[in-house]
């Protein structure tokens, strides 16, 4: 007996797969793996097709894995290809396992990762353009069209920038507003004249009340651990001040942009809320909204920034909390108030298509395309939504609305003009390898302004490499 | 003949572990000391720097904090030996009871993946949700809960202790191996000499132990510095560069920022530091096997 | 020090006992009353769950199929248990009990291998496994735990060879037996606790190993119970811990259960 194959292209039987979709249905989600597509004819357009496909969004959560199983299945049995599905994580595309197999030449047909973490991978991948226009259904193609200025902005520093390589279909705007309505009421607070915190001076006024009133000592947090120190609330704040320098870097990639006064106003407010005015907890140079939805959930903070992931383990734990509207969510706010909530970054989960060669090479690269569209059918977008965050097409987010938690309205009010990060090929180095330890000294008690101005020296060197 | 045929068998015999040697572990080596005088991107083309990467590395504001904080780790090898010589001399004593399995039970730490032990640990000391800080708040020996990941003078000490609860049953199982080799005839002896209890360990147990304790601080020193996983998950390195060890520098370098050629730099100065640090025990192991010792 | 020992001394030696088991079993508990626990209870100090779930439980096999993971990581341990005896066993022999030039030259040149930053190396392999077809195979893996195994398998190996008696291969050929029968026939059985000794710390260091299992696997490749560990629960920004707890508990035991069996032979291998 050999060595096993691990979690490739199960054979399911009808059995297991209605079992899936019942304990999806369980969640009140449903997918396009229907019974037709269980027990009917399976069409076979593909029928000798195998695709490679590495899933990344799978390690979300188990509502998102077994999604995703769902809508590998569903793809089989509609057209006959074979899915062999290998299951990844972050630290795969973060470090150094991607780019050493694709260098090597180990490469899925198609994978699924954040857009603003594959400039390392661009050259391997195949441009949508011609698919997204040739062979897409209008609905789709419509319903996600206004993310593509958006995308092409992402990756401005390439010379071929209008071609789409990064197709997003999962949304996390950084960082809504999150609270429990008991401990305003608890302070006294008026919710309907104070919901939801409208800038700094306000947002330091409501924690002030929930400190005092609902006796919760660290009512919010600011995230100072590496994979959330750069990416969660902080960067609003800076756009909310500056579009111009919000970015780590500049328009055409050539410089930092992080000694501006925009970034040393906002990270100076950040280190504030923790060191100046301690409504963060000591743990704040580790801290992630992990940790912290965790300590809300428990009663032991008030008013919180926590990306949409973190819906799900609300769902999890306090559903009947969840469908009382104990918890709501709000966009994340300009940091000196004035035009609105949007002034936010907007992160992607994106689906890419690589290279391929060989005879049936335009054949599976047409396999992973029709792959990527089972996606974007209006049930699995709805119930990746339900899962783990906002779905890309915009024609279906009304059907999201109305939760008593109020996460919809929300977060698609935080996308109206949300700044994207960089794709530049050592995005992950500048965002997070370089910025972290600078921050979290800042919180430490260094200058900000000393900390901002070495972290941009390493960024421009790293550039000018 | 007879030294032709002596002489195949030790070509033959060798074969095997020096064409292992060389390939998987020289070349590569030698190839990154080259490379540790170029930049060296990861996809792009390698440009000469000389001993600029060196320098680089010797004047970055996290050199010596570096270098303090791997020193600090590096002493969870004598933690991990003091933990093991206790249990080994402990599950040593034949009238324990069920030595069989506490001997067992004492591995489990070291057979679960590091990576698990150490997210384990970062869930036990979570200074907000943790299992640590909730009973040292409620039996009253705190007040506060202590920031152990996010307060630099603890952070270099937590991952010191992970590293020790996880790796030393390693020690452990060596050590006590040496032990149950020991007659005990030695002992009576000792004991109609009237030898009390450290006596004993000083003039029986510590002579029959010598040379186990050196292969075990040598073996796990080495091991300890080279550990990236674990550090990395429990602190990322962080807060500043506290807990970046040269073995997390390392990772950064090679595998987030990408530069070979830094990663190469750290990874040399890594391989003096263990050396600096192996060398005595290694003279005072080869010692024992010169003649007449 | 034996069956007459003195009270004081089983005083001591209980309570050392204790606090070590208090060391090791206390968290490792924890562990198991978390693999029985439902989400919402994760983060409660309690020691008994509320509501026993055995939902990861299921979780792990049916859904992640951990079992197949397990099988690779016993392939991996065993595998690379055998194949460092097969590279430093010979090599260890002659350099413990063979004379030529450029004995000791070379034996620090392997032995000090084990100082290499390792991960440094993660990179080459990984390329060159690919472009030689090594890559997500079994073996690939094995040939690259050698990495880390044989530098210290020689070592101790050696160590042991050389404190054999002097003649023993003399004597076996003078009852007629070949360079490599003395070897073979006599000194291999008569080596038989340090080979099982090196056979479980090498097999320890293919179970639990993470970074080239998962940088040398893909898809249906051998991947290991620790890299599904790592992706099926802490590869994310949230944890699952009741899954994880449970993965781990099962990952623990068999290197266990080994270690009960081979003790006598560990305990042969490092006398000195």
């Amino acid at each position: 007996m050999g060595p096993v194959g691990t979690e490739t292209a199960r054979a399911y039987s009808r059995r297991e797969l209605l079992q899936l979709t019942a304990s999806l249905a369980a969640m009140g989600i449903t997918t396009s793996l229907t019974p037709e597509a269980i027990f009917g004819q399976a069409r076979t357009d593909l029928k000798g097709v195998t695709i490679d496909y590495w899933n990344m969004v799978g390690v979300q959560n188990k509502t998102v894995r077994r999604l995703s199983e769902a809508i590998v299945t569903a793809f089989e049995r509609r057209t006959g290809a074979t899915v062999n599905t290998t299951w990844d994580s972050y630290g795969s595309i973060i470090g150094p396992k991607y780019r050493t197999s694709f260098k090597g030449g180990i490469r899925p047909t198609v994978f699924d990762a954040s857009g603003r973490w594959t400039g390392q991978l661009r050259r391997f991948l195949r441009p949508l353009n011609d698919f997204m226009e040739g062979s897409w259904d209008a609905e789709s193609r419509e319903g996600t069209a206004w993310l593509i200025p958006l995308v092409k902005r992402q990756n401005q520093g390439y010379a071929d920038r209008d071609q789409i390589y990064d197709l997003p279909f999962g949304l996390v705007p950084q960082a809504p507003v999150l609270t429990r309505r008991d401990h305003w009421e608890k302070a006294g607070i008026d919710w309907e004249r104070d919901w939801p915190p409208r800038d700094s001076d306000h947002f330091l006024e409501l924690l002030g009340q929930l400190r005092e009133g609902a006796g919760v000592r660290y009512p919010t947090e600011v995230y100072g651990k590496i994979w959330d120190a750069g990416d969660t609330q902080l960067n609003g704040w800076v756009r909310s001040l500056d579009i111009e320098t919000s970015g780590f870097i500049n328009a055409d990639w050539s410089r930092c942009n992080c000694d501006s006064p925009a970034w040393r106003e906002a990270v100076q407010f950040y280190v504030d809320l923790f060191r100046k005015y301690k409504f963060s907890s000591p743990n704040s140079p580790q801290s992630t909204d992990e940790d912290a939805v965790e300590l809300l959930i428990r009663g032991r903070k008030s008013l919180i920034h926590a990306d949409i992931l973190n819906r799900g383990t609300l769902l999890e734990r306090m559903p009947d909390e969840l469908r009382d509207g104990l918890f709501q969510w709000a966009p994340h706010f300009p940091i000196s108030g004035g035009t609105s909530g949007s002034q936010t970054f907007l992160a992607f989960v994106t689906f890419h298509i690589v290279k391929q060669e060989g005879p049936d090479a335009a054949l599976k690269e047409a396999a992973a395309w029709e792959f990527v569209k089972e996606w974007f059918r209006p049930e699995n977008m709805i119930a990746y939504s339900k899962s783990a965050g906002l779905c890309a097409r915009r024609d279906l987010w009304p059907q999201l609305m109305g939760s008593p938690d109020g996460y919809a309205e929300a977060v698609t009010r935080m996308v109206v003009n949300p700044g994207v990060w960089a794709n530049h090929p050592k995005s992950v180095d500048i965002q997070y390898n370089l910025f972290a330890p600078h921050l979290q000294q800042a919180m430490q008690g260094a200058p900000v302004e000393k900390e901002l101005r070495n972290y941009t020296r390493e960024v421009n060197e790293a550039l000018r490499a | 003949m007879q030294a032709s045929e002596e002489r195949w068998l030790i070509v033959a015999f060798l074969l095997p572990t020096v064409a292992f040697m060389l390939l998987l572990l020289w070349y590569p080596f030698l190839q990154g000391v080259w490379m540790s005088l170029h930049r060296w991107p990861f996809m792009g083309d390698p440009e000469w720097r000389g001993l600029g990467n060196y320098t680089a590395f010797v004047n970055a504001e996290y050199f010596w904090v570096a270098l303090q904080s791997t020193l600090i780790y590096s002493l969870s090898t004598v933690f991990q030996l003091a933990i093991a010589l206790v249990a080994a001399l402990v599950l040593k004593q034949r009238f324990i009871r069920w030595r069989t399995l506490w001997r067992g039970v004492m591995l489990v730490a070291y057979a679960m993946p590091p990576v698990v032990v150490g997210a384990f640990w970062l869930f036990l000391l979570d200074p907000g949700l943790g299992m640590v800080t909730h009973y040292l708040i409620g039996w009253g020996i705190l007040e506060e809960p202590i920031y152990w990941f996010s307060d630099g003078s603890w952070a270099k000490w937590i991952i010191t202790f992970v590293a020790t609860w996880t790796f030393w049953p390693f020690m452990f199982l060596i050590l006590l191996s040496a032990l149950q080799a020991i007659p005990d005839s030695h002992y009576e002896l000792a004991e109609v000499y009237g030898a009390n209890l450290w006596q004993r360990f000083r003039h029986v147990t510590l002579p029959h132990l010598w040379s186990a304790l050196l292969v075990v601080i040598i073996l796990r020193l080495a091991f300890n510095l080279a550990k990236i996983d674990q550090p990395f998950q429990l602190t990322g390195g962080g807060p500043g560069y506290e807990t970046s060890i040269l073995s997390v520098l390392v990772y950064r370098f090679a595998f987030m920022s990408g530069d070979f050629g830094m990663a190469f730099t750290v990874g040399i100065f890594l391989v003096v530091f263990t050396l600096v640090l192996i060398l005595p025990f290694a003279w005072l192991f080869q010692r024992q096997f010169r003649p007449g010792h | 020090m034996s069956d007459r020992a003195t009270g004081f001394q089983r005083v001591l030696a209980y309570a050392g006992l204790i606090a070590l088991l208090a060391m090791v079993l206390v968290p490792y508990s924890y562990i198991v009353v978390t693999a029985f626990k439902t989400p919402g209870e994760i983060f409660e100090v309690t020691w008994i769950p509320e509501e026993l779930s055995v939902d990861a439980w299921r979780e792990v096999f049916a859904i992640n199929e951990f079992h197949r993971y397990l099988w690779n990581s016993l392939l991996a341990g065993v595998g690379c248990a055998v194949l460092s005896l097969l590279i430093s066993v010979p090599g260890a022999y002659v350099f413990a009990r063979k004379n030529f030039r450029g004995r000791e030259v070379l034996f620090y040149l392997i032995v000090g291998t084990l100082i290499f930053p390792f991960i440094l190396l993660i990179v080459p392999i990984t390329i060159t496994w690919i472009q030689v077809g090594l890559y997500n195979s079994i073996v690939g893996l094995l040939i690259a735990f050698q990495i880390f195994a044989v530098p210290f398998s020689v070592w101790i190996l050696r160590g042991y060879f050389a404190r054999m008696p002097r003649h023993l291969e003399e004597c076996a050929m003078v009852y007629g037996c070949t360079q490599f029968q003395a070897f073979y026939k006599v000194m291999l059985p008569l080596a038989k606790p340090v080979i099982v000794s090196v056979a479980f710390l090498s097999f320890l260091l293919g179970w639990n190993d993470f970074l080239f299992s998962n940088m040398l696997t893909t898809g249906d490749g051998p991947r290991t119970a620790s890299v599904a560990i790592y992706v099926a629960t802490a590869g994310g920004e949230r944890i699952e811990w009741e899954v994880m707890m449970v993965m781990t508990l099962i990952t623990g035991i068999p290197p266990v259960i080994l270690y009960m069996i081979a003790q006598k032979h560990l305990s042969r291998t490092f006398s000195t």
